[in-house]
């Protein structure tokens, strides 16, 4: 206090006390709490460290190691847009009778409807050649 | 209940009656501690969790406690750094910049929920709040504590002269502050 007085008199005249008070009966439950807390988290580590989590960490670890590696190894199911279109064009279309296809359209319940609008928005999206498109119809 | 010196406490803990010493330890530190950590973050609950924290890596530290630094020192260096640590935090996890952390705080202290100050001690809390955070450890430990420059300087890593020129700071502007200047 004795430096104070000459720093900041006024400061150094009020009575110093603890203003912060702990809500009634803290300091009886402070000490379970901390030693609660602390079996808690010794708890939660050596279960961790316990045979059973240890297993079953590695048989996790182990799962997505297989998972990954089959993942990756097929690489005949990976195929191109243009492989299958030479596919169809090859071994499918050949196949289907057109008639037949018209018809099956007619009678079908699935019920198609567009907008002229969207019509033309679509044929001008599938990067058609225009002058053939002008030459079909 | 006899309180045990720090030495008695820290022989007692690496016999088998570590649990025990160390009830004994929380028991005679945890007011101080409590005292000093609510200063800083002014919220009992807040200060609570603090304490916790504090009090549980003193629980894992003893273990490997370097007996050279005196035990009251390490503890409140400890606590020093987990309030510093937890209002960093506080501030990141909400994205609230630096005056409104102080303006919670300060809100606080006016709602006055465990706090049993009257004006003076409202007006002079408030005005801590405006202090640089380390300034304000310095003039809560040198004011409140009572803990000598030496001390301080251990537990805060500071040189004695910038402790003395930082609570010098503090202190004129604290009056100047509750003089109203």
């Amino acid at each position: 206090m004795e430096e104070l007085k000459n720093i900041a008199p006024h400061l150094s005249q009020l009575t110093k006390k603890d203003a912060f008070a702990a809500p009634e009966g803290y300091f009886d439950e402070l000490p379970s709490m901390i030693q609660d807390r602390i079996i808690a988290n010794s708890r939660t580590k050596s279960r961790f460290l316990s045979p059973v989590w240890s297993l079953g960490t590695l048989g996790i670890a182990a799962v997505c190691v297989v998972v990954f590696f089959i993942g990756k190894s097929p690489e005949v199911n990976e195929v191109s847009k243009q492989e299958v279109a030479a596919y169809v064009n090859d071994n499918i279309e050949m196949e289907f009778d057109e008639t037949l296809l018209a018809e099956e359209l007619a009678t079908s319940k699935n019920e198609f409807s567009a907008s002229e609008a969207s019509l033309e928005d679509y044929i001008l999206n599938q990067d058609i050649d225009e002058n053939l498109l002008r030459e079909e119809i | 209940m006899a309180e045990y010196s720090d030495k008695e406490l820290l022989e007692m803990f690496h016999t088998d009656q570590s649990s025990y010493a160390f009830n004994l330890l929380v028991r005679k530190y945890q007011k101080k501690i409590y005292a000093h950590v609510r200063r800083i973050v002014i919220d009992h609950d807040d200060a609570n969790d603090v304490v916790q924290n504090i009090f549980i890596k003193v629980w894992k530290g003893l273990e490997k406690f370097n007996e050279d630094s005196e035990l009251y020192t390490w503890i409140y260096r400890i606590s020093v750094n987990e309030s510093l640590t937890f209002l960093k935090k506080k501030r990141t996890k909400f994205f609230i910049p630096i005056h409104n952390v102080e303006k919670e705080m300060s809100d606080k202290i006016d709602a006055g929920e465990h706090f049993s100050g009257d004006e003076i001690e409202k007006k002079l809390q408030k005005a801590l709040l405006t202090l640089p955070e380390k300034q304000r450890i310095v003039f809560n430990l040198r004011y409140y504590d009572e803990m000598p420059y030496e001390e301080m300087s251990k537990v805060l890593g500071t040189s004695v002269g910038a402790l003395k020129a930082s609570y010098h700071i503090a202190a004129k502007k604290i009056e100047e502050n509750l003089l109203g200047r």
